[in-house]
């Protein structure tokens, strides 16, 4: 998969974040969701999980990135509070991003949160 | 179900004017390129919205330093950042600022990232690219922009000189930081060579409303 270099960013869709938002306190869920996209299109959408504790942790999206064979979005994650150095090194597993989720692994098996966003770009 | 947003062609009128000083001295072409774009890159949304900043934080001699967000976050924002030498990162995290922390001392710049969910009405310009790419042997690969089918990105940066935010992130257990950013690319480091990819996010963000 292959995105298209330098388009018109804009930003058509905004997904809702899911997971743990540490404003509210509170697990943000939302239903799937799916959309079609075209040419010069954006998508983004954030996720958070609680806690990760070992290598191999799958993340949804909360969101599919569907339709128009666009492929898989690109996904950058971090510790919740941003890069962590307790918990080492985040990345995502080698070919794990699909359209609904990625999986996370981290350096050290260490309790965290993760989280980051899933980018598509037309 | 998704949302979407539509444009707003109304309002660009508006950040045209903000930003005319800005192209005064550029050829008639690059005015009327770039007249269109912002035509066709405004944009509100209908419900969901996000709130994006993105900058290049510079550090001299030091192992941390402060980013000050521009305008508050309605929640705490979801921070990347991409540093320009193998040093690991950490941060305190607010929705005003972030106090960003470096595993040792150096002299360069942290490309970062913020953004989130609001509930209010706001307009962006926004410029990007991003893909996956391989990591070549060495650990370092440099990427070019594909400004001959997308030279809008060039324009931008261009005429209101801002130099593009990078994001970087390995699918391998590496640091990854950015060198020799220009308006035409930058390089991809990673801490030891491995065999794998890396995504990147090339971004410029401005705020209209």
């Amino acid at each position: 998969m292959s995105f298209k270099n330098y388009t018109k960013g804009k930003i058509r869709k905004v997904y809702s974040f899911v997971g743990y938002d540490r404003s509210r306190s509170a697990v943000i869920s939302v239903p799937p969701q799916s959309s079609s996209f075209v040419d010069d299109e954006m998508g983004i959408s954030g996720t958070t999980t609680d806690i990760i504790t070992a290598n191999g942790v799958s993340l949804s999206f909360g969101t599919v990135f569907s339709a128009n064979s666009v492929g898989v979005p690109i996904a950058f994650y971090t510790g919740a509070d941003g890069p962590d150095q307790t918990n080492g090194n985040i990345y995502v597993q080698a070919d794990s991003v699909t359209q609904t989720a990625v999986v996370l692994s981290q350096s050290a098996a260490t309790a965290g949160s993760v989280e980051g966003v899933a980018i598509i770009i037309l | 179900m998704a949302i979407s947003l539509r444009t707003s062609p109304n309002k660009v009128y508006t950040d045209r004017d903000k930003i005319k000083v800005s192209y005064l001295n550029t050829s008639i072409h690059a005015k009327q390129s770039l007249k269109r774009d912002f035509e066709s890159l405004t944009l509100t949304s209908v419900g969901t919205e996000a709130q994006i900043e993105s900058g290049i934080l510079s550090v001299v001699a030091s192992d941390q330093g402060t980013i000050v967000f521009n305008t508050t976050f309605e929640r705490i924002p979801k921070l990347l950042l991409t540093p320009s030498e193998n040093v690991n990162l950490s941060v305190t995290l607010g929705t005003a600022s972030a106090i960003v922390y470096a595993s040792g001392v150096f002299t360069g710049n942290i490309h970062w990232l913020a953004l989130n969910e609001t509930t209010t009405t706001q307009q962006y310009i926004i410029v990007a690219s991003g893909t996956k790419e391989a990591m070549v042997a060495g650990g370092s690969k440099t990427i070019t922009f594909d400004l001959t089918h997308q030279p809008k990105f060039e324009e931008f940066i261009n005429v209101l000189n801002i130099t593009p935010t990078i994001i970087l992130m390995p699918e391998a257990n590496v640091n990854m930081y950015v060198t020799n950013v220009t308006k035409n690319g930058f390089v991809a480091n990673a801490s030891a060579p491995y065999t794998g990819n890396f995504h990147w996010l090339a971004i410029v963000v401005k705020r209209i409303t």
